[in-house]
């Protein structure tokens, strides 16, 4: 009953996705994209000190798992399935032949909705796995050296990663990029609407596991390594190996947004994941909002994608306030606004607060008379009890 | 498993319905995500900000 009043009150709106819908639908994906993506950021950089210009590279990585590994899984199936795709098996022939294979993927899709969405939930699993494989081999050269050196590392690695996908045409087709079926064949309305909404359940999952990690006492020894990283290996911690595995950790996070972009464009070309757009506007994001809080890095990823989309789409409205041609006002925008906020408000547009541990008096504990919420604090509990024990 | 063949279910009972109607619901779910998550984010920075403030007077809590 309550379905079918649901419904009726639906069916009484206008078609959800026209005119200034499809705008808002288009700002809700990237939103959602690049929200993964800056989180990830902020969980390296604003909570550990990891300044990772390499962004580039773990989404790249998502989304060449679609292409080069995913892809492939999916022909294997379709084939053994029956279906008469023509042969993809080397290089060449699995550019060309891509288009008509995919149109007969997509069929299978369009009648399978469970087979769709376990090779979505595959792509996911992989580009996470392949995404923190990748943070291990970045780690492998650079997390020993300064923070400068790590830089230089990752930005290097983020136009190596698009150089090996335009000469290995088995990756993603070279330079001509090749056509992902569509894993949402079997909705029956508009895809973007239904990738938007699964891009930001995404993004709503990786938030809640970056807050669990970083309200954890390893989120406490994130924020001591990124404050003194000495004192940390004085007092006995592998700073090495909890920064490989943040770098790990955020990468294989990051490279779901490289899968999502994929599904949602339905096309992985390298040139489409340019170390501007997937490092740098990240970056002004995390910077714009604030380093070393979630509410700091969605003000800023909203800022940023909304003017960024407005850009785009009215272009040609805003056009004649310029003098110049309105395509450079995206990198204007990203400069000036870098500097703007940089020279009047450093910390950010909401500065990172102080760590707030719920029920936990440290000053009393040090004289031995604690009051704490336990209920709060459960952790804590358990190490205060093991204290009192070892004291009996 | 089971989750996604319930949903796949779901959308087949509610099949006679057309395509514009699924958009309207997933818009809207779309919007109710997006709005959310910053309204969770802020009520949570709001409420640890509260909470260190109150943290301040006592000199407890904070690290």
């Amino acid at each position: 009953m309550y379905t079918n009043i649901a419904l009726g009150i639906l069916s009484s709106m206008p078609a959800a996705i026209q005119g200034i819908d499809r705008l808002v639908v288009d700002i809700a994906m990237f939103f959602g994209l690049l929200v993964i993506v800056a989180m990830a950021l902020n969980f390296q950089y604003g909570n550990a000190g990891i300044p990772n210009m390499g962004c580039a590279v773990q989404v790249i990585v998502g989304a060449f798992t679609v292409s080069g590994i995913v892809l492939r899984i999916m022909f294997m199936v379709a084939a053994a399935g029956g279906l008469p795709l023509d042969d993809w098996n080397d290089p060449f022939k699995f550019i060309y032949s891509n288009p008509s294979n995919v149109r007969l993927v997509n069929g299978l899709f369009a009648s399978d909705a469970v087979l769709a969405m376990g090779f979505l939930l595959l792509s996911l699993g992989i580009a996470v796995l392949m995404g923190a494989l990748t943070g291990y081999l970045l780690a492998l050269p650079a997390i020993r050296l300064r923070a400068t050196y790590l830089m230089i590392v990752l930005i290097t690695v983020a136009d190596a990663s698009q150089i090996f996908g335009r000469n290995i045409t088995g990756i993603s087709g070279g330079t001509l990029g090749v056509w992902i079926p569509n894993v949402f064949a079997w909705y029956p309305g508009d895809i973007g609407v239904v990738t938007a909404v699964v891009t930001l359940l995404l993004g709503l999952i990786s938030f809640f596991i970056f807050r669990t990690m970083l309200n954890s006492p390893y989120g406490r020894l994130m924020r001591s390594l990124r404050e003194n990283e000495v004192t940390l290996a004085s007092v006995g911690k592998n700073v090495v190996g909890i920064r490989r595995n943040i770098l790990m950790f955020a990468s294989g996070i990051t490279a779901i947004a490289g899968v999502m972009n994929a599904f949602y464009v339905q096309f992985v070309n390298q040139s489409d994941y340019q170390r501007a757009y997937w490092t740098y506007w990240p970056w002004l994001m995390l910077i714009l909002g604030g380093p070393g809080n979630n509410a700091g890095t969605f003000l800023g990823a909203a800022i940023v994608v909304a003017l960024r989309r407005l850009i785009i789409i009215y272009k040609f409205q805003i056009q004649q306030f310029f003098f110049f041609p309105v395509s450079y006002l995206e990198d204007i925008i990203l400069g000036g606004l870098l500097v703007l906020v940089m020279i009047f408000r450093p910390s950010g547009l909401i500065p990172e607060k102080l760590l707030y541990i719920p029920g936990i008096n440290y000053a009393k504990m040090v004289k031995e008379e604690v009051k704490v919420d336990w209920r709060a604090a459960p952790k804590a509990r358990e190490t205060h009890v093991e204290k009192k024990e070892e004291k009996k | 498993m089971n989750g996604l063949i319930l949903l796949a279910s779901i959308l087949r009972i509610i099949g006679q319905t057309t395509a514009d109607q699924y958009d309207n619901i997933l818009f809207y779910l779309m919007i109710a995500l997006w709005i959310i998550m910053p309204v969770f984010i802020v009520y949570e920075e709001i409420t640890e900000r509260r909470a260190l403030r109150e943290a301040d007077k006592s000199e407890e809590g904070t690290a």
